[in-house]
């Protein structure tokens, strides 16, 4: 008896001991490495005020500026060198980007918006910190690395619309494929931090076309650091255009009928001409600027704030608070829902596209819809366009494409969506 | 007669085994196995003058085991670590050996888009930044930054109150808060271009500060602290620059300058990011582009500038929050290492 219990004890001893130090060993487990590679440095370069396109190390290079070191790292161990041909401390130029991107050292943080509730849809970039739209809550995890990035574009295929478009030619520098290849879609397949080839500046969306400095109101034009040459397509785009977005989206080229598409887009229209669009409603009210030469003039000639461009126009009760963008453009109807003009025959010299429905009205008429008409942040285009110009609270805040709460990058949703420019009453 | 006693001594011997075994494992469990499920690496190990204690990478288990981006890092009386897992929109926390003892938080947002509804309830939050202790209540306060408010919570993590509830009363609009300290029953955030002071109660008290690189302005703040002789210290983030205002907020000194290639080889900051003055008085700082942790006297004397990049233990990646302790172990939110470090600083010395 007394030799069964002696064994006991010290069984159970043995197994209170090892089963502690296994439990402590599991516990203290590293479970592995979770290092997280991000690169990018300098952020405070934001605010230098440097000549160039933008702000920030975004271009401006010179002799008294320092700007390349802000994100590439050339001879220091630290940098990842071997892992990153670019010389970025990191792996991706995402993860570079969102170090400063994250709304604690710039307000532009467009995976970062702050309002959103609910995550409908994202141009997602894929690197190490893209993100996790997945929550239980269906709202945005910032943050939550994604381990593989889309591998079907939207309206990309031409044959099939299925897949990604694919069809930009080998990177002339480097001889490489596109960097869009659905696995590594990034910052840079959009955008360059480098200044040049970039597209000409466009009023801006949202919060940063428009900023009321002191008393003035003015205007925020910007190229977004918009790479002319989106996914490295072979021919550059000047403008932010429909065109720009075909460098991916090619399934939804124009009626040429050489591409399939569901909807017809204007190839050549640019989605924001809202300066033209701004001269002609009379919201750039300043004496001097009558064209958009003027218009040009003016902007360049006036900066502010590390080379981003604010025009200072001069009726306070003309502002752009709300989205001066209308369907006087991109009208699918004869008359312009807001102002009642009748429809441009020729826009910049460009010839319209002319459809009529069976009983010989125009349908068609002015020039085709862009993608940015229809694809942009949310807002009540409706209530914009044929009700109140000046109505507050609209537009929202800027999150196209980046995310979106509409689930198609849509402006909007339902048949309000489409009778924007269709009007019910001459419906064929 | 003989054999009952010895049959009674062994029974007692026995008994006595079983408590030292009890013991053994009670130790085990309370005072190295983490409460809850730590994940925790403590091999020691040194990097130059930084002598490593332990890295903590999340709580280990529950529906998101590892931190995601931790911004922030505080500690109280006890030395227990409070830490802003931002990426997670939570607060956890642990005990001074690093054991997970409880967490509370998620994402609610406060402000949404236009024509959608607020989810944000008390206790959720949209970007948890800054966050300290009130070392007299034990309180956690957190800088909510996108839901714009300051949410108070006992040491328990049981949300009590948040402030400012309408336009905070001082020069800018509103708080968008990145770091926060409290002291002497004020809190001191940073705002974008502005320092606000409230009392604990979320009374506002007084700003200072406008935007520009002038002494006395800012432009985004990321660090933000208090010397026991009431002095305000200032991560001046983008301005690259360390500030000292006095209680009232009038300027002191200022370390560190923005400037052109011309000039780098003086330039004092990479990125300075959060600050925490120490028991020493001294004024620790996280520098996220140099990877390193420096050391300032309060009269803004460099004292020592220590680490490098990396993954291992006592290097950084981006590191971002720091606070110090009474026995001089250094926390360090090791941002894009998506962990918090503790370590200990072997002397004061200038590592380049």
């Amino acid at each position: 008896m007394r030799k069964f219990v002696l064994v006991l004890t010290l069984a159970s001893l043995f197994v209170l001991v090892v089963a502690g130090t296994a439990l402590a060993a599991g516990h203290f487990d590293n479970a592995g490495d979770r290092t997280m590679e991000i690169t990018a440095s300098n952020c405070f370069e934001c605010h230098a005020g440097a000549a160039g396109h933008t702000g920030g190390p975004h271009g401006g290079y010179a002799t008294g500026t320092d700007k390349c070191q802000a994100c590439h790292d050339v001879h220091s161990t630290s940098a990842r060198a071997n892992e990153n041909p670019a010389l970025l401390m990191g792996q991706t130029t995402t993860a570079a980007c969102q170090y400063c991107h994250d709304l604690t050292a710039t307000w532009a943080g467009p995976y970062n918006f702050t309002g959103l509730s609910s995550i409908g849809a994202a141009h997602r970039v894929v690197g190490i910190t893209a993100y996790d739209f997945t929550d239980s809550e269906g709202s945005l995890n910032e943050f939550a690395p994604l381990t593989a990035g889309l591998s079907v574009i939207p309206g990309g295929n031409a044959a099939d619309g299925s897949e990604g478009a694919y069809t930009a030619t080998k990177n002339p520098l480097t001889n490489k494929d596109p960097i869009l290849s659905g696995a590594v879609f990034t910052c840079n397949s959009c955008h360059t931090p480098h200044g040049v080839k970039t597209v000409n500046k466009y009023l801006g969306e949202s919060f940063v076309k428009y900023a009321k400095i002191g008393s003035e109101n003015r205007l925020y034009l910007t190229n977004r650091i918009l790479k002319q040459r989106p996914n490295n397509v072979s021919t550059s785009v000047y403008e932010y255009s429909s065109t720009w977005c075909l460098g991916c989206h090619a399934g939804r080229d124009d009626l040429t009928g050489e591409y399939k598409h569901n909807h017809p887009v204007e190839e050549t229209a640019p989605g924001y001409r809202l300066v033209e669009l701004a001269l002609l409603n009379g919201n750039v009210n300043n004496g001097a600027i009558t064209s958009q030469t003027d218009f040009y003039t003016a902007i360049n000639a006036g900066t502010f704030d590390g080379g981003r461009t604010y025009v200072t126009f001069g009726d306070a009760t003309k502002d752009f608070t709300t989205d001066p963008r209308t369907n006087q453009q991109f009208a699918m109807t004869p008359t312009d829902f807001m102002s009642n003009d009748t429809a441009r025959s020729t826009w910049d010299g460009y010839d319209p596209i002319e459809r009529k429905d069976g009983e010989g009205n125009w349908v068609y008429v002015d020039k085709g819809p862009a993608c940015q008409q229809c694809h942009g942040s949310a807002r009540e285009v409706e209530a914009k366009f044929a009700q109140d110009y000046f109505a507050a609270g609209e537009p929202a805040r800027a999150n196209f494409p980046h995310i979106s709460a509409n689930k198609a990058l849509l402006t909007e949703t339902a048949d309000d969506f489409c009778t924007n420019c269709h009007d019910p009453n001459i419906l064929p | 007669m003989k054999t009952k006693k010895n049959q009674k001594l062994f029974y007692r011997a026995i008994i006595l085994i079983l408590l030292i075994a009890f013991a053994i494992l009670a130790y085990i469990l309370f005072f190295i196995l983490p409460k809850g499920v730590g994940v925790i690496d403590s091999t020691p190990t040194t990097s130059g003058k930084i002598k490593f204690l332990f890295s903590i990478y999340g709580p280990g288990g529950g529906k998101r085991p590892y931190f995601n981006k931790p911004m922030s890092v505080a500690t109280d009386r006890d030395k227990n670590i409070y830490i802003s897992d931002t990426g997670n929109n939570r607060i956890c926390v642990f005990d001074s050996k690093g054991a997970f003892l409880f967490e509370f938080g998620e994402r609610g947002v406060a402000h949404p888009e236009p024509g959608l509804k607020s989810n944000w309830k008390p206790g959720k939050f949209n970007f948890p930044y800054g966050i300290d202790v009130d070392s007299e209540t034990g309180n956690i306060f957190v800088a909510d930054m996108h839901n714009k408010r300051i949410q108070v919570f006992d040491g328990g993590g049981k949300f009590l109150d948040w402030f400012p509830k309408g336009p905070y009363g001082g020069t800018a609009p509103d708080i968008y808060p990145t770091d926060l300290a409290v002291s002497n029953g004020k809190v001191y955030l940073c705002n974008p271009y502005q320092v606000v002071i409230f009392d604990t109660e979320g009374k506002f008290i007084k700003d200072f500060g406008m935007p520009g690189s002038g002494n006395g302005q800012f432009d985004r703040p990321n660090g933000i602290d208090v010397g026991s002789d009431g002095t305000i210290y200032v991560s001046d983030c983008n301005n690259l620059r360390l500030q000292a205002f006095t209680p009232d907020g009038k300027h002191k000194w200022t370390i560190g300058k923005k400037t052109g290639i011309e000039m780098k080889q003086g330039r004092e900051f990479g990125l300075p990011r959060n600050i925490a003055v120490g028991p020493d008085g001294n004024i620790y700082l996280s520098d996220a582009f140099h990877f390193q942790i420096k050391v300032f006297s309060p009269t803004g004397q460099k004292l020592a500038q220590m680490g490098k990049r990396g993954s291992e233990g006592g290097t950084f990646n981006y590191p971002n929050g720091v606070e110090v302790t009474h026995d001089k172990t250094i926390y360090v939110a090791d941002k894009e290492n998506n962990r918090v470090q503790a370590i200990q600083l072997d002397g004061f010395v200038i590592e380049k």
